[in-house]
């Protein structure tokens, strides 16, 4: 891609910043971006970004420049998630062990004691759990156990 | 009575029964143990601090009524206090209302009755032992008068229970309500000491915390509020205390992140476990239950059941789920009750009629290992 068509493409790009691009108006980010990005092929049954006069259909370069930006976000999205089903799949195996409602401090203090390569916090602990509602209950503030559809085949 | 079951008593219940602490079935090795703990608390009045831990449904809470039973009987020289942690506890307040609303206060009186006062000027108030908290002898005095109003004063205040008016105080004639862990920790010192004051050959305390599993639930300002207590309580009787700690979960190894690490150094390197039973040994479990039950001796100890019908019974119950004393009496029960309605209560349950009580699909459905089940 020469000088001129990469300032063409960027031009497209209305705004970047913290890891959102935005394309024609829409948010692009590692998170959440359309499926052609990643493969180069255009996808556009499974699309939810863009109408039939899409820019991103019509130009494999510009494909490949906003996918050059935002690669290395996916990439850290699919690590970071990574990180949290390990994370989570690890709070799940101790609270089944357990068989009853913890306290997530004291959750935190067994996956950094038993999981250490984790590196997990208190924080980021309650953070899962809170935003894993189907297999993480709230019984009380900072209490959670197992929600009942994951627990009935527990330790049986 | 059940004669025709040659039962004295339904042998099979399911929640625990202070009444059924005189029995204990099977677990032979775990009873051997037990006992053994509880000749060593008698050996030296130095004080330790033991831990419990069980799976669930594996009978934590009638070990506990059991130890209180063989205190009273086998072991005189320990004075048990059976006390819960209470759910959503506040802190060692709340570990404090559990013990002492579980303290045997007539016992007390009687101790204060025989503190000798003679050099005092007859105020028990100035006896060392008293030290901590000298409020406690009005208390305890207001416990032994006659007048209900008094004794029910003195009982709000032992219990550290707010609202208690000026008046209040001063007609039990204590200065102040209980109202900080401190006054708590003090209070409960002085009690324990108390309990065990000049008893020859020397007495303990056994304070035994049932659920103390709960204060995994709690924040950590909580958390830590309740440890710092029970060890700032536990140094300060150095001698006469046995404080025992119960937890259930299902994993033993958790115990450790539910004590402060001044409550660990200080816990006895044999702790109680109980964990789930085997096949033969659940089987020794149900004969060891009928025969305490027993109204007189028979060589077939598996009656009202026959020996193959045990055996059916538990391998059921293997096939599928942890064996556990709860476990076991849930399904007896059900055998054997269903059994009577269809036979009445002649011949015993054999091997066909278990199958038989056993083959629905629905039972055992909602029996799962958790704390509920």
């Amino acid at each position: 891609m020469d000088l001129e068509e990469v300032n063409r493409v960027y031009s497209i790009l209305e705004e970047e910043r913290r890891q959102i691009i935005y394309l024609e108006g829409n948010p692009i980010t590692g998170r959440d971006y359309p499926p052609c990005l990643e493969q180069n092929t255009p996808k556009c049954e499974k699309c939810w970004f863009f109408d039939d006069n899409c820019r991103l259909r019509k130009s494999k370069r510009l494909r490949e420049a906003v996918w050059e930006i935002i690669e290395p976000w996916v990439e850290q999205e699919k690590r970071r998630l990574k990180q949290k089903n390990k994370v989570k799949k690890a709070i799940e195996k101790e609270l089944k062990a357990h068989g009853r409602e913890l306290h997530y401090t004291i959750l935190t203090k067994m996956l950094q004691e038993r999981y250490p390569k984790l590196k997990v916090s208190e924080k980021g602990v309650l953070r899962i759990l809170r935003s894993s509602s189907d297999t993480f209950e709230q019984l009380n503030p900072g209490v959670y156990r197992l929600a009942s559809s994951t627990s009935t085949s527990q330790r049986d | 009575m059940y004669e025709a079951l040659n039962l004295k008593e339904w042998p099979f219940r399911v929640t625990p029964d202070k009444e059924f602490g005189t029995i204990w079935a099977g677990r032979q090795k775990t009873k051997e143990h037990l006992e053994r703990i509880l000749r060593r608390m008698t050996l030296a009045p130095k004080s330790s601090l033991n831990l419990m831990w069980a799976n669930f449904g594996m009978g934590k809470t009638h070990t506990l009524y059991h130890i209180e039973h063989l205190c009273k009987g086998k072991f005189p020289q320990l004075i048990p206090i059976y006390a819960v942690l209470p759910k959503q506890a506040k802190g060692f307040l709340d570990v404090y209302r559990a013990i002492t609303a579980a303290l045997p206060i007539d016992l007390l009186g009687e101790r204060l009755a025989a503190v000798d006062r003679s050099s005092l000027g007859n105020d028990l108030r100035l006896h060392p032992l008293f030290a901590q908290n000298p409020d406690v002898v009005g208390a305890l005095l207001a416990t032994l008068n006659r007048d209900p109003i008094k004794l029910i004063t003195a009982k709000q205040w032992l219990n550290a229970q707010a609202g208690l008016s000026r008046g209040d105080l001063s007609r039990i004639e204590v200065t102040r309500p209980i109202r900080t862990p401190e006054d708590a920790v003090n209070t409960l010192v002085v009690l324990t000491k108390l309990l065990t004051w000049g008893t020859q050959p020397f007495k303990k305390a056994l304070i035994m915390v049932d659920e103390f599993q709960r204060i995994g639930e709690l924040t950590p300002r909580l958390m830590r509020d309740i440890n710092v207590g029970l060890h700032t309580y536990f140094n300060a009787n150095s001698s006469g205390l046995e404080l025992m700690l119960s937890f259930s979960f299902g994993r033993q190894d958790n115990v450790k992140f539910m004590l402060s690490e001044e409550l660990r150094s200080r816990a006895e390197p044999q702790t109680i476990s109980l964990d789930t039973l085997k096949d033969y040994e659940a089987i020794e479990f149900i004969h060891g239950l009928l025969a305490q039950f027993r109204l007189t001796e028979t060589i077939n100890y598996s009656t009202p059941f026959s020996l193959e019908a045990i055996q059916v019974i538990v391998k059921h119950i293997a096939q599928s789920k942890m064996l556990t004393p709860r476990r076991l009496m849930l399904y007896f029960n059900h055998v054997l009750q269903e059994w009577i309605i269809d036979h009445g209560m002649d011949g015993e349950v054999r091997v066909e009629d278990a199958y038989r009580y056993l083959s629905s699909p629905e039972l055992g459905t909602l029996d799962i290992d958790t704390p509920e089940a």
